[in-house]
């Protein structure tokens, strides 16, 4: 109720009056709203370039128009197939497997007794977020290459059979959800572990005098607290869903694993800017973000209709 | 409830945005540094007009030329250090040098000409050579053509040399001063230490070379009783590597065409030949039994180095004038050890020798037009060119090869030998970094203090001249090809890397050709079919 009032009231309040009442809020939403007017909506308008014959001599505004002739090269493409397959087997894969990660892991972080232990495990978690992709790729490579890497040998050694994990169509995948798993299980486990925060204790003192054990506590009280916030971040992660992770796959990528790992991402960046055909690039990176969009907005309905709370 | 929680939230991933932008900035910092080494020049610009008011003799006026081109090695140059101010001195040239670290030069140029900002003169490696943006301006006339110009200056038109001014033309038209290099360039170096213990000859055919690779691999020819050498070490991770990575050299050695062949009344590609398959089948045959390093498609050319350097690998296919860094790194690792360039091989004895070779430039020097920083007038033009010219004569190349007499080298019985700084470094290399890329640098030069090992690799230079084996579609362009490189060479780079590891047969390979061919590769043999005709 009270909430309400408060809304009425600004409603109430005209922009110049509200900017003086709450001035020091609006200032703090200043650096975040630059963020997104430069970052975000800024470098739309290079969008144009996607129905151009764009030349970078001439910019944006000297350039040919030519439709949707960029797209339609894109999809007449042979490449076209082969990179959506791909980019699907990734994001799927990430979606079942590394999803639910830190869901699982901040549950169970969330059952630790000792809260010393649960900072340190918390802190060692967030470490590999911190590594950059370059290094894990130079770490993968020292530990599996197919020569001399240890685990390679390790195993070629105790059970006398050589495995190929770097150069091979059918370990790219595994390889790079598992590096996506590896860095950043523990820096997914903040939000769940913010939404844990939020829980009601008296939830879990009613439920325990009702005899729940710690299975049913977690089962009827914890997962139905962090409902919301799973179902918003899978939406969220819907936007990005075609967005494999661009450097990570180009520092895997070689002839071997090409077939299977060529992606969106790593497709525009050889076209746009190793091969300066910005046009092209920017309409396949077009076409992707509007596909990230189809999903959010299919998605955020499909929620709503199920009685869940959206983004929007 | 609700409404608080997507707050938390909210709040909670505006935190990691945070955060992560934090630990994204790092890689960009780099890039700035890097960058901001061009920084301090600007002062010295400044600096350098005043002084050059002094330095009346030259009758040349005063100029600062602006400059962008890769850096190779770890850290710029210091543009305020001797060697520059020699040039500055001597012929009124501040030279103003945007060193980019080679692994985003390509992307560096996509944006300077998207942002107006080229500098007066850029060097266009080959792979810049293929961006679709410096494509656009070449056709758009946003380079300075040289082609009529070039004549005036003697010096510069004697020292690149008709041939290559010729093959360096993009059809017909010199865009740019071809950056020289040795024709016969590709091959390998071998372990002499390792022959001499083993009491090996140098192979001369594939037969002798593979039992030498094998030799190396099994019969422990360090003598240290333990299974821990290698043949060959080689590595194929881009498109580009082929040259010199043995799959060109090889094939080449077997009768393949470089690169490009006008065999028949049409162009042929190299690895659309037999002979390329039987290279392959010969690297195949290596890398089966162990000779070769079984992860040539995981690691980069400079890991192969590395290993080479480590010291447990008999052989590596390179380009030959590697073998002085190779060496010297080698000792490192194993003081004993002696490098050699490997021989050149053929199929049976007495055969004639085939050596795979450059085109003998790796892309352009080129004087942008487009631009505000860019060279604006003909005049302008002319004393950049004039300044080439400059540099072309023996006193400036003396200055290149030798540095400064008393800072760089000493002379001692009229041997001129360059100093070293305290970590092994020359002097002269600190000093001017990788300027020898942008400015007109000899393909080699045998210099005083050469030791024995570079004179017999020029002398292995020389001798393989006649031998060499051109490259028939140099200087001639496919619009297909232009368009499509990157995938097509792909394919056939996937392909080969593919075979070689057996992960497909013989059929496999060529149905990827045939893949090519479908994908655009016949369009591009009929369009350089006809360039062919029209130029040659």
């Amino acid at each position: 109720m009270i909430k309400n009032k408060a809304k009425n009231n600004s409603g109430k309040l005209s922009f110049s009056r509200s900017l003086k009442k709450y001035w020091i809020l609006y200032l703090m939403m200043l650096p975040g709203l630059l963020y997104f007017i430069v970052f975000k909506y800024g470098s739309m308008f290079g969008l144009i370039t996607a129905f151009q014959e764009f030349r970078l001599t001439k910019g944006v505004l000297g350039s040919q128009f030519v439709g949707f002739e960029h797209f339609a090269k894109f999809f007449q493409s042979n490449k076209f197939s082969t990179l959506f397959i791909n980019t699907m087997r990734l994001a799927v894969c990430n979606i079942i497997f590394f999803f639910p990660l830190p869901i699982i892991i901040s549950l169970l972080i969330n059952e630790l007794k000792s809260k010393r232990y649960k900072s340190v495990i918390q802190g060692v978690i967030y470490i590999p977020h911190f590594v950059s992709w370059v290094v894990v790729a130079s770490v993968v490579v020292e530990l599996f290459n197919t020569q001399d890497g240890a685990i390679t040998q390790m195993i070629n050694k105790a059970f006398g059979t050589s495995v190929n994990i770097l150069s091979n169509e059918n370990t790219f995948v595994g390889l790079i959800t598992g590096e996506q798993m590896w860095k950043e299980f523990g820096w997914g486990t903040i939000i769940f572990l913010a939404a844990l925060a939020g829980v009601d204790t008296q939830l879990y003192e009613a439920a325990k005098i009702d005899g729940a054990n710690r299975w049913k506590q977690t089962l009827h009280v914890t997962l139905p607290a962090m409902k919301p916030t799973i179902i918003i971040q899978l939406i969220l992660r819907m936007g990005n869903f075609l967005n494999t992770g661009f450097e990570q796959i180009l520092l895997a990528l070689n002839s071997s694993n090409r077939s299977v790992g060529e992606v969106f991402d790593t497709y525009v960046y050889q076209v746009a800017l190793q091969n300066g055909k910005i046009s092209y690039g920017t309409a396949i990176g077009m076409f992707k973000s509007v596909v990230g969009l189809i999903l959010v907005v299919t998605v955020n309905k499909i929620a709503k209709k199920a009685g869940e709370e959206g983004v929007y | 409830m609700k409404k608080k929680l997507l707050a938390t939230l909210l709040s909670a991933s505006l935190c990691i945005g945070i955060v992560s932008g934090c630990s994204s900035s790092e890689t960009t910092d780099t890039a700035q540094s890097e960058t901001s080494s061009s920084e301090p020049q600007t002062e010295t610009s400044e600096t350098a007009t005043q002084s050059n008011t002094e330095a009346e003799s030259e009758s040349l006026e005063p100029i600062t030329i602006t400059m962008m081109q890769e850096l190779f090695s770890d850290s710029a140059p210091d543009l305020s250090d001797e060697w520059y101010t020699y040039i500055k001195d001597n012929l009124g040239v501040t030279l103003d040098v945007n060193f980019v670290p080679t692994q985003s030069y390509v992307d560096k140029i996509t944006t300077t000409i998207a942002s107006g900002d080229l500098p007066m003169v850029i060097a266009a490696n080959s792979s810049v050579l293929k961006n679709q943006g410096i494509l656009d301006m070449i056709a758009d006339e946003d380079f300075w053509d040289l082609t009529d110009i070039i004549k005036d200056y003697p010096n510069l038109y004697e020292f690149v040399g008709e041939d290559r001014w010729t093959t360096s033309a993009i059809e017909g038209k010199n865009w740019g001063i071809p950056r020289l290099r040795v024709l016969p360039r590709n091959g390998g170096v071998i372990r002499q230490d390792w022959l001499d213990n083993l009491g090996l000859e140098m192979p001369t055919t594939f037969d002798e070379l593979y039992d030498v690779l094998y030799a190396f691999t099994y019969d422990d020819p360090d003598g240290n009783g333990i299974d821990d050498t290698y043949g060959v070490v080689t590595s194929y991770v881009g498109t580009g590597n082929r040259g010199w990575n043995g799959f060109q050299t090889l094939a080449v050695s077997f009768g393949a065409p470089n690169t490009w062949g006008y065999i028949d009344g049409k162009m042929v590609p190299d690895f659309g030949t037999e002979e390329y398959m039987n290279a392959l089948k010969f690297i195949k045959k290596l890398y089966d039994n162990g000779v070769m390093n079984k992860n040539f498609n995981e690691i980069t050319a400079e890991d192969r180095k590395t290993e080479y350097m480590a010291g447990n690998y008999g052989a590596v296919f390179c380009v030959i004038d590697d073998i002085q860094g190779l060496q010297s790194g080698l000792v490192q690792a194993v003081d004993t050890a002696q490098s050699k360039v490997l021989g050149a091989v053929t199929q049976n004895k007495g055969d004639t020798i085939r050596i795979h070779s450059t085109t003998g430039y790796n892309g352009l020097v080129m004087f942008p037009k487009y631009g505000d920083g860019a060279i604006q007038s003909e005049e302008e033009l002319r004393r950049v060119l004039s300044f080439y010219d400059s540099m072309c004569t023996d006193e400036y190349q003396d200055l290149l090869n030798y540095g400064i007499e008393g800072l760089t080298y000493e002379t001692v019985n009229s041997v001129r030998t360059l100093t070293t700084t305290e970590n092994g470094s020359l002097v002269l290399d600190v000093q001017k970094g990788d300027i020898n890329q942008i400015l007109p640098a000899a393909d080699y030069v045998r210099k005083d203090d050469d030791n024995e090992m570079l004179i017999s690799l020029y002398d292995t230079i020389e001798e393989r001249m006649d031998y060499a084996v051109l490259d028939d579609s140099a200087g001639l362009t496919s619009a297909t090809y232009n368009d499509l490189s990157s995938e097509l060479d792909a394919i056939m780079m996937d392909a080969a890397v593919n075979f070689v590891i057996g992960s497909i047969d013989e059929d496999g390979y060529w149905a990827a050709y045939d893949q090519w061919l479908a994908d655009g590769g016949q369009d591009v043999i009929d369009e350089f079919t006809e360039a062919y005709e029209l130029y040659r």
